[in-house]
């Protein structure tokens, strides 16, 4: 599997994953040296965390930063979180963990996931492992101060562990660890706490929109009646938890693609991926009626189910890694005290599902992945072909990839950003039919017209005014291009 | 009753209709004597519901309420049973009372309770049969054979639930076969000789084979492997609780605006008692029977989440919730019925006011006034022609007009396909497009929508000549259909 990986990673990984936005303001900030890093206010929402800015850091600093080693800090940290399970739990747990899609989608995507999982697993070796209470206590301050400025997900563990070791009785531990709490939350967290506001506002129009329904309609219901319900608090309450119960999803776990369907359609062709196996639902079920349930699975689950729930909609995979662990730990347990035929069938079922699902992430990526970021890169590879170029910004912050294949100083490319999206002589922007001048970047719609434009769905090189000329063409890999087309252009404007 | 939903749906206007016309005529609308299943658009609707319609249509005449009495008979007896069964199988009344309470407040026994619907009439004799059997298996045996004839699902889950019951209760019952190969031989007939049988192969999971998409490697990507994957996930898709609590179904009719099929506060409830659920208990082995099977029916037919054909299970769901509130300690279970109260008043605004708004397009209202109006304008005419834009809009001319079903059996071409728009008549009616320049003609009552009886026609003919035109609208205020006197 560790052979697999590895390979997988550096070679497919790298053609066919090119890095998401996140992942490049990450290493924007980490080869910024930390300190030095100054992302313009439209980025704040977007800040990396500082310690997996520093880790990052680490590598940046001493290996160079290429695309072929890009996740490679990625790996190193995952195979220590899986060596850590192995010693931690249970063998069973390492392998059944080192399976799933779940963590080769962190592996892939989210350096702080990793981070994060791996301080986790560092917080539970230390508190079973470490016997000297002041040794322990000195690890949980340096450990949890750590992991509360990691990810959102870690700062929720840290304030798991303050009941955890409230429930022990640890009131010197629990002290510590709820200052380091409080001193993360305004460095670091604060900031993922701002829609609620908007929340309450949105409110007030939905009540609004229910009496005026109801008023219009039929008034049979007392004015006070409608009142009482249709109160603010109330909708409130019920879009929380509506939003919270939307989370519960096995079919958002593990069977893509039918969350909002009536009629069954087919799994394998779903743009998303099954991140637990179908079985082993069903099996972890019954396994907790079987296995004692110790208090790291009770940890590991609380955090996992509490993170999914309060955490970002966008970044529940990353937030709720604390799943398919727990999952994977009562697996683990459960193999060990079955007896040889469970265990096989088990292992046969595992060894089913990776396979063909595996083969699917690396083979059929484009079926399943809205793949934005590799047009980007796209992009950004054929300017640098060409000089003077114009790259389009139609479909995103094609700049971060240009900036990121080209090895660009950030300070440089900051300074760049804030004065007129000028980077290293290229000019990032949208442009529609240009006529100034120079090599153009795009998709074939900005140089010919979109197809409402055109009235047709067909782009062709022929079609470009005599003033164009096609130097080069790369078929894109994302699903939207507004109408724009299916190619990315290399233009020539004389 | 009568008008939330908004007004009857086609299917209920046929179980109304054919009720009616087996009241008046001892025959359905097809002229066929004591039906099994009504072939009704072809779909073949169990014809139970009809048979049980017969009294109330009879006292109050053919309606809206007579025709939804059934379902919400069959609703208010369900939730009885629920009790009995939780409270009489625990032995702790009061988690009957909670059982009976959750499903009184779920939002799909309202809401199915108040449309005329044979699942709901099925699942309450299932759920009666389950209770029956707490007393005597004979009687729950004939229960679960008259569930049969309720709907389709019943079919696959009546006789082995029995079986299972048995088996858990170690209940040593002699059958008589001879009276239960009676009550049996109506519903194979039914279903061997009548295409009846046909529903099933259209709807079968297999359509789906071989579940890997074209292109893709079978070495890699086992069909069978697919196959389990898709079954266990259209099984385990009735236990996600994003679709118990939250969505709800996706189905025109079943959806309930804003609300899950049971309210979101029971949520948690039911996560702890389904966490019990393979504790040794009786009342889990009954539950665990239940859960077990009451899928099955949905699970081999290609839709993902089909609450219509699982209403079984959902009464168990609502045990199972009550079985999780005893985890609860003084404090939660202070603010568990703060917000159950809450949410119990907006279930009952939201189905009772809110929804028949909401989901107006999904039902046909209009008909209930437009019918009257042109069954006594159609006195002066020899021809009404009828283009409404809705399926089958000739059940509603019959439902609204209580059209005498012996009159209509001998007035009816039934040799004319009658499940779409268009090409069916019967009487004077004639069901069929409307062209424009039939505006022009004489001697004609014309029913349809705007876009084909236009505003700028009708002005223009009206310049040189009197004509009559009325507009009916639905709740949205639109013009839902207009009747032109020519």
């Amino acid at each position: 599997m560790i052979i697999v990986s590895v390979f997988w990673i550096l070679i497919f990984g790298i053609i066919k994953f090119a890095p998401t936005d996140a992942e490049l303001l990450l290493r924007y900030a980490s080869v910024s040296k930390f300190s030095a890093i100054n992302l313009p206010a439209n980025f704040a929402g977007e800040l990396p965390f500082p310690i997996p800015t520093a880790v990052l850091s680490l590598f940046t600093n001493h290996i160079p930063v290429n695309i072929f080693l890009f996740r490679l800090p990625n790996l190193i940290i995952s195979l220590l979180n899986l060596g850590i399970t192995g010693i931690l739990f249970s063998t069973g747990a390492m392998l059944i963990f080192s399976g799933s899609l779940w963590l080769f989608w962190i592996i892939m995507s989210d350096f702080s996931a990793a981070v994060t999982l791996l301080l986790v697993m560092l917080i539970l070796a230390v508190d079973k492992n470490i016997g000297n209470s002041k040794h322990k206590f000195y690890w949980f301050g340096f450990l949890n101060l750590w992991l509360s400025m990691t990810s959102f997900a870690g700062w929720i563990f840290v304030i798991i562990f303050i009941f955890w070791k409230l429930k022990e009785r640890d009131w010197k531990t629990t002290g510590m660890v709820i200052l380091i709490a409080a001193y993360a939350y305004f460095n670091a967290v604060n900031i993922y706490f701002v829609s609620e506001k908007t929340d309450l506002g949105s409110m007030v129009d939905q009540r609004v929109r229910y009496e005026t329904t109801i008023t219009n309609y039929k008034e049979p219901v007392p004015l006070f009646i409608k009142r009482f319900v249709y109160n603010k608090p109330y909708f409130w309450y019920r879009k929380k938890i509506i939003e919270i119960g939307s989370y519960f999803s096995l079919e958002k776990m593990a069977f893509p693609g039918q969350e909002d369907a009536t009629v069954s359609r087919n799994l394998w062709g779903s743009k998303s991926l099954p991140w637990i196996y179908f079985w082993q639902i069903p099996l972890v079920v019954y396994a907790i009626t079987r296995i004692k349930i110790h208090k790291n699975i009770v940890i590991l689950g609380g955090w996992g189910l509490l993170s999914l729930i309060l955490g970002n909609k966008g970044d529940w995979l990353a937030n709720s890694i604390g799943i398919p662990l727990t999952m994977a730990v009562i697996m683990g347990d459960f193999i060990n005290q079955s007896n040889q035929r469970i265990r096989m069938a088990v292992w046969v079922m595992f060894i089913i599902s990776v396979i063909p699902s595996f083969y699917h992430f690396v083979n059929h990526e484009q079926v399943w992945r809205d793949n934005r970021p590799l047009v980007h890169q796209t992009m950004a590879q054929m300017a640098l072909r060409h000089e003077g170029t114009m790259i389009s910004t139609i479909l995103g912050r094609s700049f971060l990839y240009y900036g990121w294949i080209k090895q660009i100083e950030p300070e440089m490319f900051w300074r760049g950003f804030e004065v007129g999206m000028k980077i290293d002589g290229v000019k990032f922007d949208h442009f529609e039919k240009p006529i100034h001048k120079g090599v153009y970047v795009g998709l074939p719609g900005e140089f010919i017209g979109n197809k409402s434009d055109k009235r047709s769905n067909e782009f062709s090189a022929i079609e470009l005014p005599g003033n164009m000329k096609l130097l080069e063409e790369a078929k894109t890999k994302d699903t939207v291009s507004f109408g724009n087309g299916d190619y990315i252009w290399t233009v020539q404007v004389n | 009753m009568a008008e939330a939903p908004a007004s009857v749906n086609w299917d209920e206007a046929a179980l109304g209709y054919n009720a009616y016309s087996m009241l008046k005529t001892g025959k359905d609308e097809f002229g066929k004597p004591f039906p099994v299943s009504l072939r009704s658009f072809d779909d073949y609707k169990p014809a139970l519901y009809s048979y049980f319609s017969v009294v109330p249509i009879a006292i109050f005449g053919l309606g809206e309420i007579s025709t939804r009495f059934t379902s919400i008979l069959a609703g208010t007896l369900l939730v009885f049973a629920v009790l009995y069964i939780a409270a009489k199988l625990s032995g702790n009344f009061r988690l009957g009372l909670m059982s009976g309470l959750f499903v009184a407040f779920s939002p799909w026994a309202m809401h199915f309770s108040r449309i005329a619907f044979e699942s709901n009439l099925a699942a309450a004799i299932y759920f009666l049969a389950i209770a029956a059997f707490l007393k005597s298996p004979k009687l729950s045996l004939m229960l679960f054979i008259l569930s049969m004839y309720a709907y389709h699902s019943q079919r696959a889950i009546a006789l082995p639930t029995f079986v299972l019951l048995l088996w858990i209760n170690k209940v040593r019952y002699r059958f008589k076969w001879n009276w239960i190969f009676l009550g049996l031989i109506p519903l194979a007939y039914s279903f061997l000789i009548e295409p009846a049988g046909s529903r099933l192969s259209s709807t079968i999971l297999l359509k789906l084979w071989p579940f890997v998409p074209a292109g893709y490697p079978w070495t890699v990507f086992s069909p069978l492997y697919a196959m389990s994957w898709q079954i266990v996930g259209q099984y385990l898709a009735y236990f996600s609780p994003i679709n118990l609590f939250v969505k709800g179904s996706n189905e025109p009719i079943l959806r309930i605006p804003t609300l899950g099929l049971l309210t979101i506060e029971l949520m948690p409830l039911w996560i702890l008692g389904i966490s019990g659920i393979f504790k040794k208990s009786k009342l889990n082995n009954y539950l665990r029977v239940i859960l077990i099977l009451a899928p099955l029916p949905a699970v081999i037919t290609w839709n993902w989440f089909s609450v219509v054909r699982t209403l079984a299970i959902y009464p168990a769901m609502a045990i199972i919730a009550a079985l999780g509130y005893k985890f609860l300690n003084k404090f939660w279970k202070l603010v568990f019925w703060g917000a159950f109260t809450l949410s119990g008043l907006y279930t009952l605004l939201t189905i009772g006011i809110y929804a028949p708004y909401e989901t107006y397009g999904e039902f046909q209202p209009g008909f209930e006034q437009l019918v009257p109006y042109v069954l006594h304008k159609s006195n002066k005419y020899d021809e009404v022609d009828v283009d409404t834009g809705q399926a089958t809009p000739y059940i509603f001319f019959l439902f609204y007009g209580k059209y005498p079903p012996g009159k209509y059996l001998s007035e009816a071409r039934r040799d004319l396909k009658h499940t779409e728009n268009y090409g069916y008549r019967f009487g004077k009616f004639v069901f069929r497009k409307i062209d424009d320049y039939e505006l022009y003609r004489k001697d004609v009552l014309l029913v349809g929508q705007t876009y084909r009886l236009k505003d700028s026609e009708i002005n223009h003919i009206k310049k040189e000549r009197e004509i009559n035109v009325k507009d009916f609208y639905d709740p949205g205020g639109y013009i839902s259909v207009r009747v032109v006197e020519l």
